[in-house]
C-alpha cells in the first residue's frame, strides 16, 4: 500500500514535510475533511441541537444525530446505545459512578495489570467507596489469557473491566469470549476499546459487552470527544451522569419531580460537543472509504516489517512486544534513557525529536505494566496508522542506531 | 577545551559516575521521593541533619542523564549548608535554569546547568532532585 496517498489528506504533513508521526496511539492525526466539516458547522451552521426548531437548528440536530447513526453502524450496535462523552476516561468514570448503587461491600470487580490508569483507577475508587474487592489478573508472556480472567470469577463478581487492545504492549484480548462468559453469569463487562476501535473491526452486537469505550481523537476524529456504548439491557438500571438540560423531558420538571429521557439522551446532559460529533461522523466516513480491515492489515504488515528490522539491531535495542498483534512497537535503546533519546540537551542533539520523529516515551499512563510486567522505569513507544509506511520504520531504525552510538 | 565542552564533560561525569548515590535507604536519614510523571524520572532523597545544618545527602533512583547528573551535583552543593543557605541556593538554581538573573558565586559544578534554560523540555529533569531535597529540608 502506498501510504503517501493518505499523507496528502493531512495538512500536518504539508506544514511538517519531514514529520515521521509514530504517536497515533497517543493521538492520531486528523484528515482535512474532518477539520473542514467542523469548520463548516462553525461558519455556516452554528446553532444548538435538540432545542430550537428553526431551520439552522434542525439542520445541526440532523447532522449530530446522523453522526450517531454512522457511529452505531460502524461499531455494529443500535444508535440508542451510543452516548457521546468528553473522553474514554470520562466514559469509564461516569459508568463507575452510574452503577455504584449496584455494587455492595463484599462484591468483587476484576481488572488486569495491563490496564491504562483510566480503566483501573475508577474501579479501585469504586471499590474503595463501596467496600467491594478489586481482583487484578496477571499477564503471562505479555498477554491476558481468558482462562486467567475466568479463574478469578466468583459468585461475588459484579463486573469485569478489561482492555480490547492494551495501550503499552498491544495485547489483544478475546473480548467476545470474556463477555460470553460474563453474560452467562450475569456479570457486567467494561471493555476499554481506546486502542482497538481505530484499528480493527469492532462488532458490538457480537461481542455483547455491557459497556465499550472509544477515544475519538485516536481514530482521526477531533479531540475532546469519547464514544460510550451502553448495552440496552443495562441502561434502565443506570443513573444519569449529569443532571440538567437536555437529559430530562422539559415539561416533566416540577418542584420535586422530573422524568429522565430514555436511552442515549439520558446520559448527555448539557449542550454536547456538536462540531466534534459532526467531525466524528466524517472521520468514520474517511475510515470506511479505506476500510477498517485494510487499515488493520496495513498495520500488521508494518509491525511485521518493524519486527524484522528490530531483529537486525537486537544488540542495541530491546523490542518488548514482537509477538503482540497490533501496531504498537514498545522498546528501549540499550543504555539510553528514554528522555535522552527523545529530546535534546547540552549533552546530545542526536534525538528522535531532532530527526522529526514523533513518538512517545515514559510510562504511558500505565505504571502497573511498567512495574509488574516489563520491569522497567519507562519505555519508548512507536505506533503506526494508515499514514505510516516502511520508510518511516527505516528512518526510526536508523535514528535508533545513531542515538545508541552517541550514548555508548 | 571550550567552556561549553567542559560543562558537558562535568555533567556527563556526574551521570556516568554519580556521587552520593545509594542502592538502599541509609538508616536514620529522612527521605522524600520525587517523580517526573512525563518521563519516569524517579529520585528519592535521603537527608541527615545536624541541628540546622545539612550533614549529609544521598539519593537513589533512576532517570535521564540530566536528572541523575543534577541529583549528584545537588548532593554536593547542599551538604554543609544551613536551611537558610539552602533556600537561597535552591531559589538561585531555579532562577538560573529558567533563564533569570541569579548569583553565580553560589555554585560550584551546578553552574554547568546554566545552559539548560535553552532546553525547556529538560527543566523538570534538572530541578526534580533539587526541589525534592528542598522540600525535605523544609520538612514539607
Amino acid at each position: 500500500m502506498n501510504s503517501n496517498q493518505f499523507k496528502n489528506d493531512f495538512s500536518m504533513f504539508k506544514s511538517h514535510p519531514e514529520l515521521i508521526y509514530l504517536d497515533s496511539a497517543a493521538t492520531s492525526l486528523t484528515p482535512d475533511v474532518v477539520v473542514d466539516s467542523m469548520s463548516d458547522y462553525y461558519k455556516n451552521n452554528r446553532s444548538s441541537v435538540h432545542r430550537g426548531i428553526y431551520k439552522l437548528a434542525m439542520e445541526a440536530s440532523s447532522k449530530y444525530e446522523n453522526a450517531r447513526i454512522k457511529t452505531a453502524e460502524f461499531f455494529g450496535c443500535n444508535d440508542s446505545e451510543v452516548i457521546f462523552t468528553k473522553s474514554t476516561t470520562a466514559s469509564i468514570n461516569n459508568v463507575a459512578r452510574s452503577i455504584e448503587h449496584l455494587i455492595s461491600a463484599g462484591d468483587e470487580v476484576i481488572t488486569t495489570e495491563l490496564e491504562h490508569h483510566s480503566n483501573y483507577l475508577p474501579w479501585l475508587e469504586l471499590c474503595n467507596r463501596t467496600g467491594a474487592k478489586l481482583n487484578v489478573v496477571k499477564a503471562t508472556d505479555l498477554k491476558i489469557n481468558t482462562d486467567d480472567v475466568k479463574a478469578l470469577v466468583t459468585d461475588k463478581t459484579k463486573l469485569i473491566a478489561i482492555h480490547h487492545v492494551s495501550n503499552v504492549i498491544g495485547d489483544t484480548v478475546d473480548v467476545k469470549a470474556i463477555c460470553d462468559y460474563a453474560n452467562s453469569l450475569n456479570i457486567m463487562t467494561m471493555i476499554d476499546g481506546a486502542q482497538a476501535a481505530p484499528h480493527l473491526k469492532v462488532g458490538l452486537k457480537e461481542i455483547n459487552p455491557s459497556f465499550y469505550t472509544v477515544s475519538v481523537h485516536k481514530m482521526m476524529g477531533p479531540t475532546g470527544l469519547g464514544v460510550l456504548y451502553i448495552n440496552s439491557n443495562i441502561e434502565a438500571q443506570m443513573k444519569p451522569f449529569d443532571y440538567g438540560g437536555d437529559m430530562v423531558t422539559p415539561s416533566s420538571v416540577d418542584i420535586d419531580s422530573y422524568d429522565v429521557k430514555e436511552a442515549s439522551l439520558k446520559f448527555e446532559g448539557g449542550t454536547p460537543s456538536i462540531a466534534e460529533v459532526i467531525g466524528l461522523g466524517v472521520a468514520i466516513d474517511y475510515i470506511n472509504n479505506i476500510g477498517i480491515d485494510t487499515i488493520h492489515e496495513h498495520e500488521i504488515e508494518l509491525k511485521k516489517y518493524a519486527v524484522k528490522k528490530f531483529a537486525e539491531i537486537k544488540d542495541i535495542a530491546t523490542l518488548y512486544n514482537a509477538n503482540n498483534e497490533s501496531g504498537l512497537l514498545t522498546f528501549n535503546i540499550n543504555n539510553v534513557k528514554v528522555h535522552d533519546a527523545i529530546t535534546e540537551s547540552m549533552l546530545s542533539d542526536v534525538t528522535f525529536d531532532n530527526a522529526h520523529i514523533a513518538l512517545r516515551d515514559g510510562q504511558m499512563c500505565n505504571n502497573l505494566t511498567m512495574k509488574y510486567v516489563l520491569g522497567t522505569q519507562a519505555v519508548l513507544r512507536a505506533s503506526v496508522y494508515i499514514y505510516n509506511d516502511e520508510k518511516d520504520i527505516d528512518i526510526l531504525i536508523e535514528q535508533i542506531k545513531k542515538i545508541y552510538e552517541i550514548w555508548n | 577545551m571550550q567552556f561549553d565542552d567542559l560543562q558537558r564533560q562535568i555533567i556527563m561525569d556526574h551521570y556516568k559516575h554519580p556521587q552520593n548515590r545509594v542502592e538502599d535507604a541509609p538508616s536514620d536519614y529522612k527521605e522524600l521521593r520525587g517523580l517526573n510523571p512525563s518521563c519516569g524520572d524517579d529520585v528519592t532523597i535521603y537527608l541527615l541533619l545536624d541541628g540546622d545544618v545539612v550533614k549529609d545527602l544521598k539519593f537513589k533512583g533512576d532517570g535521564c542523564s540530566i536528572c541523575c547528573a543534577s541529583a549528584s551535583i545537588m548532593t554536593n552543593e547542599f551538604v554543609g549548608l544551613t536551611m537558610d543557605e539552602i533556600e537561597a541556593k535552591f531559589n538561585n538554581f531555579t532562577q538560573m535554569v529558567s533563564g533569570h538573573e541569579f548569583d553565580e558565586e553560589l555554585f560550584e559544578d551546578a553552574i554547568c546547568f546554566n545552559s539548560i534554560k535553552d532546553y525547556p523540555a529538560r527543566f523538570k529533569c534538572a530541578v526534580i532532585s533539587w526541589d525534592t531535597a528542598y522540600k525535605l529540608v523544609k520538612g514539607e
